[in-house]
């Protein structure tokens, strides 16, 4: 296999440029990184759940945040069977705030919404058979906000 | 906003589902699987999920490992609603199990879908002759007389402290205060996507803009619609929340008392006192201008460009039928980018593009020549014509034509200029306010935890702050803007909370597009000056020779013609004559790697993270390898 070669690039040497066959390229380093710094996810290693995480979008920060968050966390530490039957009133409680904010919590995407049933398989049938109709008939109007 | 909401529990085996069957909504919670071990389910071009505050550490959570243990798999029947629920107004369903693997993450999505396009809305009320527009609210009186957090400035670092301070603490209070009329919004796509709308130049509400992402995804500009904040006139009563005052501007801090002066920031709305319990300055900065435009700008026919504001005016000068030929004043990061999104723009309308500057090739300051030659060259395909070494001295609006003299003594003509010559911090709060502004690098002086007085901090490109190594520097983008800013609100709070304030130490980022073969990120000291070693893998290097050669095959973008005039041709320029398609280049300070340059390839931006953190290597090519310089994409 043969070295990689430097072309001379730019003046006074100070930029070097080297170029090697895929086959180089693909040969193992002999250099090793340290892992990297886990990025939390919503689930921190101790079980519980990060409200920072860029995941959450605005869920636990906009106006529903507080019953977001009653609801979710109720759901994540729930020991019950099924997991979050025992959430029905925190989760009602989040529901009703998010019906004060149509523009924000307003309409699910349909597709995304068939998909999201689709995968969830047999289980989902009950939901299937209570969604409504597709929500054509929504905010589409009411973008702007009262002040 | 239309917006489903899906909870992907990756790991966790379970899978709820409320979805409510009311009439007029449905929410839509739903666990699915984020693998937690591979690459392959990353993005293909990570890079455009930066784009936003929300999504940018998602994307890298993706490939994190595994940081909490799955509950037990279970499947389980839906649950039954509450028998006394009147209207069966919502049903949970299901729990659901997928396969078990070692860890995972909690994934939570957000989808959001915006149907609505940009919208000439005629209805909205108008807003471009010469307005002294309204604040928002109108008037002092509907300002808050206290406030526990009070964010200077509404853009990125302001709202992503903002994001920090209430995920922390969900009844925080909060005053973001900016001089813009529009809500918080992401600026990385004024100079890159939202060229690509084309209505773009028929906007009125900018709160409307959107754009497309490299996925067809249909993005808002905005980081929340108006319906996420308080309305300002409520926040005081309300005690909670996050409120925008729009059009105002905070002109002086009474730091010792924790007061500040708002003021309308067009002279309406009067002005008015409030105190705080803490204060971020996140002003940002200004568009520098061109003293030598000064003439084409009194005559109407120059502009900078920072704001949305700023973009839908341009695109509206730009598609009339008096503009034939603009030109972008500049060689930088913003210049180039702006310039190649206008070319592709305009494409077909008979318009052209001419980026000139002082430099011998645009990027000169950050790239090493032989890519600094290689982006020239890229931005002629996309269309642009590009003039070199070109020093502005002067100008003048001669039947509506632009005249730009040269040092060299040359004229060029345009029929409108855009200055992107770098941006300045104004001093003039910090300077009411008795807080320090370096000398030279401009920017409030703040510790490496961002404070720059008692109950006072600092971030984005207002803050100049103090990292090990690097010393003293002032981030001016966007990146730097969302975690400095993230840091900020996290070291506020720390301070309410009576627990240690982190520094912050994270190394600035950035990605751009030059057309639509080339895309680079990078991360650290991306200076020029700097040594270079760079790395390519054989077949991503062609002779200049052999590449014009083979483009009559066909096989390059569009050609760089397009545009007559006095620009000067850079093909088989000085030093080089090579063509780089990918790869990968170190930036050093004496052994130390501090910057990494990722030459049309993605995805590696975690790679090029442990590199600048190990530093010192023996062997670069051997760091080369880390980056898999022989994958394709």
């Amino acid at each position: 296999m043969s070295s990689p070669s430097i072309l001379p690039a730019g003046s006074g040497n100070k930029d070097i440029v080297i170029v090697a066959s895929r086959e180089e390229l693909s040969t193992p380093s002999r250099v090793s990184l340290p892992d990297p710094e886990p990025t939390p996810g919503l689930i921190l290693a101790d079980g519980s759940i990060n409200w920072g995480c860029p995941c959450l979008g605005g869920m636990a920060t906009g106006p529903c945040g507080i019953q977001f968050r009653e609801a979710f966390s109720c759901f994540h530490y729930s020991e019950a069977d099924p997991k979050g039957s025992d959430c029905y009133e925190k989760f009602s409680v989040m529901q009703q705030c998010m019906a004060e904010y149509p523009d924000l919590y307003g309409r699910d995407d349909d597709d995304e919404l068939a998909e999201a049933l689709a995968g969830s398989d047999t289980a989902t049938a009950p939901a299937t058979a209570t969604a409504p109709a597709p929500a054509t008939t929504t905010d589409n109007n009411a973008t702007e906000e009262p002040h | 906003m239309l917006r489903a909401v899906s909870v992907l529990c990756g790991e966790s085996q379970s899978f709820l589902l409320y979805t409510t069957a009311r009439r007029d909504a449905y929410k839509l919670f739903r666990n699915t699987y984020a693998s937690a071990s591979t690459s392959s389910q990353r993005p293909r071009k990570i890079k455009k999920y930066r784009t936003t505050v929300l999504t940018s550490e998602a994307s890298q959570a993706s490939h994190s490992p595994s940081v909490h243990s799955p509950p037990p798999a279970q499947s389980s029947p839906p649950p039954t609603p509450p028998s006394q629920s009147p209207r069966r107004s919502w049903t949970v369903a299901a729990a659901l199990a997928l396969t078990a693997s070692v860890g995972g993450i909690y994934f939570f999505r957000k989808l959001s879908e915006e149907e609505n396009k940009i919208i000439p809305s005629e209805d909205a009320p108008k807003k471009n002759v010469e307005p002294v527009r309204t604040p928002i609210p109108a008037s002092a009186d509907h300002l808050p007389r206290h406030v526990q957090f009070l964010l200077v400035g509404a853009g990125t670092a302001s709202f992503a402290a903002m994001r920090a301070i209430r995920s922390q603490k969900p009844d925080a209070q909060v005053l973001m205060v900016g001089s813009e009329y529009q809500l918080p919004y992401m600026r990385p796509p004024l100079t890159k996507e939202l060229w690509r709308e084309p209505d773009l130049d028929k906007v009125t509400d900018l709160d409307s803009l959107t754009f497309k992402q490299w996925n067809g995804r249909v993005r808002s500009l905005a980081y929340e619609p108006s319906a996420f904040y308080t309305p300002v006139e409520q926040l005081e009563e309300r005690g909670a929340g996050c409120g925008v005052a729009r059009g105002w501007a905070v002109r002086r801090l009474d730091v010792a008392r924790r007061r500040a002066t708002l003021e309308g920031a067009g002279g309406a709305g009067g002005t008015h006192t409030l105190t705080y319990d803490y204060c971020l300055v996140a002003t940002g900065v200004v568009a520098r201008r061109s003293a030598a435009l000064a003439g084409a700008r009194g005559a109407g026919r120059a502009r900078t460009l920072r704001t949305a504001d700023d973009v839908t005016q341009l695109a509206a000068r730009l598609a009339g039928g008096d503009v034939q030929r603009v030109a972008v004043l500049g060689g930088g990061l913003l210049a180039t980018e702006l310039s190649a999104a206008l070319a592709a723009r305009l494409k077909d309308t008979g318009k052209t593009v001419l980026e000139l500057y002082r430099e011998s090739s645009p990027l000169a300051s950050i790239l090493p020549s032989y890519l600094a030659e290689e982006a020239a060259r890229r931005l002629q395909e996309a269309g642009v014509t590009l003039l070199p070494e070109a020093d502005v001295v002067d100008s003048r609006v001669v039947d509506d034509k632009v005249l730009m003299r040269l040092a060299s003594g040359a004229e060029v003509e345009a029929d409108y200029v855009v200055e992107c010559v770098g941006t300045e911090f104004d001093p003039a709060l910090a300077d009411a306010s008795e807080l320090e502004v370096h000398p030279e690098l401009g920017g409030v002086v703040v510790n490496p935890e961002l404070q720059a007085r008692p109950r006072v901090w600092a971030a984005g490109s207002a803050a100049c702050h103090w990292a090990p190594r690097e010393g003293r520097r002032r981030g001016a983008l966007h990146d730097h803007a969302v975690t400095s800013g993230r840091r900020a609100g996290d070291n506020m709070l720390a301070d309410m909370l009576g627990t240690a304030p982190a520094p912050y130490t994270h190394p600035h980022m950035f990605w751009t597009d030059l057309g639509p073969d080339l895309g680079y990120e990078a991360i650290g000291t991306i200076d020029s000056k700097l040594k270079t070693v760079g790395v390519f893998s054989e077949d991503a290097v062609t002779e200049l020779r052999a590449h014009a050669a083979a483009a009559g095959e066909g096989d390059v973008g569009g050609p760089g013609e397009g545009a007559a005039g006095a620009a000067v041709r850079l093909e088989g320029g000085a030093a080089g004559g090579r063509r780089y398609e990918r790869g990968v280049v170190f930036y050093l300070e004496g052994r130390r790697v501090v910057g990494v340059l990722l030459w049309n390839l993605f995805n590696r931006m975690h790679v090029a993270r442990q590199v600048l953190a190990q530093a010192e290597f023996e062997d670069l090519f051997e760091v080369a390898k880390l980056f898999a310089l022989h994958e394709d994409e």
